[in-house]
């Protein structure tokens, strides 16, 4: 026999004695030398915890989860889980009592005891326990064939079988999928696919994380390819009918759907997409027939009462609806959709405070009841006058847009269950759009990332005066005392000084040859001490080899932002994290990444639709895909980023008079122009179809750069503007015509 | 390219199905109707219809909603469909615009849509409104919300009208979220920019056209900017906004003040340079659509209009409507036949609805010539005296004959015109008709051409009838 397995139980400290329980009646197994366990009471005095759990998780191989209500609200708990999912680790579920595991990750893996039953629910505990004892006996017999050597090697890479190699990249793959690394996983699952091509679940599972990733045309490839591989897989025809009815094509989906319940006449879930189907056709009553046969099925399900309201409502039953959205409630009482259900279905019963207080716990709870007001009845107009009702102001006010539309406007509908529902036109053009090119994190070599903690950043950052203090007081504080920027202060194309210096005492730092700064700091000690982590009181969460990050040059933009907001900072700032950096000399880029189109693309990919400032997230950022351009091309909108850049810094840009108001249409019209160049960059095709040019006229006019212009710039500036502005001129008129060119006119927010 | 064929179904004042065509070859059309003859229809059916596919998101278009335009007499379901084309003789390509079928946001369409003029009546009504403080007007509201409200700001390719309601217009921040009241600022900074862009950039084309109208002034469109007041919550500056300031160089013309014609002239040159700004497009179609714009110009101005249509439109297809009747049959003899097509409405209430009826403006003679394919004698022979009438009037006209005054014009007879050209030589001292034709007209003149005809009974033969075309022809090619 091999030695033993390493155990790892995982629990919330108000279990601890169903975790004593569970170690006693692990003895046996103990003692047999199977296994080995650990868990965190075992922690010697004066070690540090975190380390400790840290390492111990690293070589464990299985992981013994107690799921209760506490552990799954535990921060610590689920850090260990997502730390041995990264581990690949085995995980054994152990239900303590009911809760909400099945819509945890937890999920995904075979629980003990059998079919979850919970502990606490059978009526002789100790059966309860010893069903879960056995469990895991099963499953070290199951794994101690291979747990002999370093696992990782031997789960993943040293086994000869190929399906062995696919099924245990499959096991990862799910894994991946469920910490929301879905492009890994993907890679993962392709992998899988390559080792064993007639592993039908793998493609489904890889349709579902393309669906998740929103590629629905590629989710829809794979699960046909599963579907071709086994007819009767039930899943496969579910899941592909609900990406069919994500690209608006419902028949499709219904075709799907009948095929799964004529597969499995007890598919409750396949019963409720089949539902939402019919409903959207607007066939309420078929809707209705299958949301019931879903609750002969699956009795206790929220969403299924969420829906069947909607189709009452649909139908104008109003009562039923109501009825049913209050079991939707009851059911789950944080279900924010089935409030704001509720709240619409009341306003036809002029019910106006129960009607208040529904919407307003939707909207607390993040449902955008505005759009989804919009969605079913165009606004408040056209509901009083279809149905003849009018509305108190306060609610009337509580359903209208506000004035200020973020741009792109409007492209949220909504399906029933009131999840955002795309149109198959933004799907196709933002699918069109990734692959227009390679991710921006593969273009760069290094990688982009925020800047540094900063906190407290009173003390940290400091002004011009504190500055000049320190310098007179001791010369070395120069040395450390960086131009900084927060996110804020960032403005497109051109980053200039807020005169505001941070206090770089990088890691490791040697404090004591900066005497004035040592002094400055000693005075703010009580906030710098008062922070976490393992630097001394006196450094910054950040080290020397940041200093390098920020002295390269690179494109920064805020991390809460309208537009998207980069600029070319060749200056060395320094930020905090408030700012998101991205190293490039390649300038151009900041054209491109302040574009529409890019703007577009990123806020479909990270799902930030509403008219809430976007915020940089740098997994999506990384996303964003860069076309090929010929590297005159490239030059040309580096160019025009140069002259935005110069023009940004003009007084009579940065004034408000307007007797200067043509030079600041001048820097609008020059980034207009970078926005032609975008379009014709990622729509080549669609634009040289409608005759759109670009690129070719204004190579042609061989645009100077700014460093080689002499003399007075700015009028220079201006006479290339008003040569280009010219209404005769075919950037002047391709500008003013683009948008009849289709996908422009989604990306604007017209079609 | 051109509009060929206009043919509509159920919309608006249209029951049944009508087809207009701007003939084959793609005139001009100017157009008479009464109230109510569904006039105003076919201008909103070519305004609808055009900007039916600009911005299908957006509710405040009301070229969106296909159904709210449906005449209210019929169920069935109705449908625009133009037709455009480059060459008479090349296919044409037709669009639909209904409840069921939209084609209209083609890529034709849209840029056309962006490249085209429709202002009416309504749009101008503001003027009346105006109170000039002494030599200046605040013509603010009339700018941003008619007269430029649809162009296009190069930078956000946004219109005004979008900048000035979406972006400016309440609820306002509360006093103290600081961060919302810059936003706020700063959109109105660039529409204040856009704006004085707009003007500065419209100023040369405007003093060009008001030129036109014989107006020797100086328009001086000052736009100070408007600013946001955040104590009242109100935007301030709007109400000294814009002031148009004459400055004539002629002191002796102090009467030149602001009444209602000039400032319809100003608004109309106002409108008509931001529509000769914009760049054109590949199809070369452009449109310009004006429904009774000239009602509140009196006759010495209209005709100016006519001349900067001709001289700055040549390359635009004009769609003209005017209910005035006298002025459409001096428009008429204005625009040449050659661009033009001449269309009448007319109201006619039959026992289920009100139906409009349009008929074509063919040429007199060749109705006359219709009429006897008909053997219908008598109208024949009143088109053949209306066309000789028009032959002579518009002869005397040009070569300004001296023709009997008279206070009353409908007292002047044929024969107060009749005498001068049989009489009258030209420079070279030739005459201006030789004598077998006088004699052939004096001939037929008594009996036909009688301007008494009309009322007596009718006994001539057809064989007469048909000399006398050749004699009126004939006429008409003389006095060319």
């Amino acid at each position: 026999m091999s030695k033993p397995l390493k155990g790892f139980i995982t629990y919330s400290h108000a279990d601890t004695k169903a975790k004593d329980e569970l170690t006693t009646r692990l003895a046996m197994l103990r003692s047999e030398g199977m296994i080995d366990i650990w868990h965190d009471n075992e922690i010697t005095p004066g070690k540090k915890w975190r380390d400790a759990i840290s390492r111990s998780l690293a070589d464990s191989d299985l992981l013994l989860y107690l799921v209760s209500k506490n552990s799954l609200a535990s921060e610590n708990c689920n850090k260990e889980l997502a730390k041995a999912l990264t581990e690949k680790t085995r995980i054994v579920p152990v239900i303590l009592e009911d809760c909400d595991w099945l819509h945890h990750e937890l999920s995904n893996f075979q629980a003990l005891p059998d079919e979850g039953k919970p502990i606490i629910k059978w009526e002789d505990k100790s059966e309860g326990w010893q069903n879960v004892v056995s469990g895991i006996r099963k499953v070290i017999h199951e794994m101690q064939p291979y747990s002999a050597g370093t696992k990782k090697e031997s789960k993943y890479y040293k086994t000869d079988s190929n399906e062995f190699q696919a099924e245990l990249a499959f096991q990862y793959g799910n894994a991946l999928l469920m910490l929301g690394q879905i492009d890994r996983a993907i890679e993962v699952y392709s992998y899988a696919i390559e080792r064993n091509p007639y592993a039908v679940h793998i493609y489904n599972n890889r349709g579902e994380a393309y669906r998740i990733k929103n590629e629905i045309d590629r989710a829809i490839e794979d699960y046909t390819e599963a579907i071709k591989l086994d007819l009767e897989l039930v899943e496969a025809y579910n899941n592909r009918g609900v990406a069919y009815r994500n690209k608006g094509e419902i028949d499709k989906a219904i075709l799907d759907y009948n095929r799964a319940i004529e597969l499995n006449p007890n598919y409750a879930e396949a019963f409720v997409n089949r539902g939402t189907a019919y409903d959207s056709k607007g066939d309420f009553d078929q809707a209705i027939a299958n949301y019931n046969k879903a609750l002969t099925l699956n009795p206790d399900e929220p969403v299924t009462y969420n829906n069947r309201g909607v189709a009452y409502l649909g139908k104008g039953n109003v009562k039923q609806a109501i009825e049913n959205y209050n079991k939707a409630i009851r059911l789950k009482p944080d279900y924010a959709n089935a409030y704001y259900n509720r709240g619409e279905a009341l306003l036809h019963l002029s019910e106006w405070k129960k009607v208040k207080v529904d919407l307003i716990a939707a909207k607390d709870m993040g449902t955008d009841i505005v759009a989804a007001f919009r969605n079913d009845y165009k606004n408040v107009e056209a509901f009083e006058k279809r149905h003849l009702i009018k509305l108190p102001e306060d609610i009337a006010f509580l359903l209208t847009q506000r004035r200020r539309i973020r741009f792109p406007k409007k492209q949220k509908a909504f399906n029933t269950n009131r999840m955002p529902l795309e149109s198959p036109n933004v799907v196709n053009l933002r699918e069109q759009l990734r692959h227009a090119g390679i991710p921006l994190g593969k273009y760069i070599k290094t990688k982009p990332a925020f800047g540094i903690n900063t906190t407290p950043t009173e003390v940290f950052v400091i002004d011009k005066t504190t500055r000049n203090k320190l310098i007179a007081d001791h010369p070395s504080s120069t040395d450390i005392l960086k131009p900084y920027l927060h996110g804020k202060d960032l403005r497109r194309w051109h980053v200039s000084t807020q005169q505001q210096w941070l206090i770089f005492t990088h890691r490791q730092i040697a404090i004591n040859d900066y005497p004035a700064i040592l002094k400055y700091l000693e005075e703010h000690r009580g906030p710098l001490s008062k922070r976490k982590g393992k630097q001394e009181w006196y450094e910054l969460q950040a080290s020397f080899s940041d200093a390098e990050r920020f002295a390269q040059a690179k494109l920064v933009c805020p991390n809460v932002y309208n537009h998207h907001t980069f600029a070319v900072d060749t200056a060395g700032y320094f930020y905090g994290n408030t700012a998101y950096l991205i190293p490039t000399e390649e300038k151009w880029l900041c054209g491109l990444l302040n574009s529409r189109t890019v703007e577009w693309f990123y806020s479909q990919v990270s799902k930030q639709l509403t008219i809430d400032p976007l915020r940089a997230r740098s997994g999506y950022i990384q996303q964003i895909p860069i076309p090929d351009l010929t590297s005159e091309q490239k030059a040309l909108i580096g160019k025009i980023v140069d002259y935005l850049i110069y023009l940004q810094q003009q007084p009579t840009i940065n004034s408000k008079d307007l007797a200067h108001a043509r030079d600041r249409i001048m820097l609008g019209y020059f980034e207009r122009i970078i926005e032609g160049l975008v379009y014709e960059a990622y729509l080549r095709e669609e634009l040289h179809a409608s005759d759109k040019y670009f690129l070719q006229p204004l190579l042609e006019e061989q645009l100077p750069p700014i460093e080689d212009i002499k003399g007075d710039k700015m009028s220079v500036c201006r006479d290339i503007f008003e040569l280009l502005y010219e209404r005769t001129h075919l950037v002047r008129r391709n500008l003013y015509y683009l948008d009849s060119v289709k996908p422009v006119r989604i990306i604007e927010g017209k079609l | 390219m051109r509009i060929t064929d206009i043919e509509i179904k159920n919309f608006r004042a249209f029951p049944k199905t009508y087809e207009i065509n701007p003939n084959k070859a793609g005139k001009n059309l100017l157009v008479y109707g009464e109230n109510g003859s569904g006039k105003s229809s076919l201008y909103l059916v070519l305004k609808y219809f055009i900007e039916s596919g600009l911005d299908i998101n957006d509710e405040s278009n009301k070229s969106n909603d296909f159904e709210s335009h449906q005449n209210i007499f019929v169920k069935d379901p109705g449908h625009i469909k133009l037709s455009f084309g480059a060459d008479p003789q090349l296919q044409k390509d037709t669009y639909e615009w209904s409840k069921t079928l939209i084609e209209t946001t083609d890529e034709l369409i849209i840029e056309t849509a962006k490249a085209c003029g429709f202002l009416d009546y309504k749009d101008l009504l503001g003027v009346h409104y105006l109170q000039p403080e002494g030599k200046a007007v605040n013509v603010f509201d009339l700018l941003v919300e008619k007269l430029l409200a649809n162009t296009i700001n190069p930078v956000t390719a946004r219109t005004l009208a979008e900048a000035w309601n979406d972006d400016i217009q309440g609820p306002y921040p509360r006093r103290d979220a600081k961060h919302r009241i810059t936003a706020l600022e700063q959109r109105i900074a660039v529409f204040n920019d856009e704006l004085a862009n707009r003007l500065e950039e419209l100023r040369p084309k405007v003093r060009e056209i008001l030129d036109k109208f014989g107006y020797k002034v100086d328009l001086d469109l000052d736009f100070q900017g408007i600013t946001y007041n955040h104590r009242n919550k109100t935007l301030d500056n709007q109400q000294k906004l814009l002031n148009v300031k004459f400055f004539d160089k002629d002191v002796s013309k102090q009467y030149l003040l602001l009444n209602e014609a000039k400032l319809s002239a100003i608004a109309i040159s106002i409108y008509l340079s931001s529509i000769l700004l914009l760049p054109e497009p590949k199809s070369g179609l452009r449109i310009l659509a004006l429904d009774d714009v000239l009602i509140g110009l009196d006759m010495s101005n209209r005709f100016p209009v006519l001349d900067i249509l001709e001289d700055y439109f040549k390359d635009y297809q004009i769609f003209l409507m005017t209910y005035d009747k006298a002025w459409y049959e001096i428009a008429k003899q204005r625009l040449s036949e050659k661009n033009w097509k001449y269309t009448e409405f007319y109201f006619k209430a039959t026992d289920e609805h009100e139906l409009p009826v349009c008929k074509e403006d063919t040429p007199y003679l060749k109705k006359a010539e219709e009429f006897l394919d008909e053997n219908d004698y008598k109208a024949c022979v009143i088109y053949l005296r209306t066309t000789f009438e028009t032959i002579i009037k518009k002869f005397c006209d040009k070569r300004n004959l001296r023709v009997r005054y008279c206070e009353n014009p409908k007292k002047l007879d044929t024969n107060d015109f009749w005498e001068p050209i049989k009489t009258g030589t030209k420079n070279d001292g030739s005459a201006f008709l030789d004598d077998q034709l006088i004699t052939k007209i004096e001939q037929y003149r008594t009996c036909i051409l009688n301007p008494l005809s009309h009322a007596s009974i009718v006994n001539v033969s057809r064989r007469e009838i048909e000399d006398t075309i050749k004699a009126i022809e004939e006429l008409e090619a003389a006095l060319v």
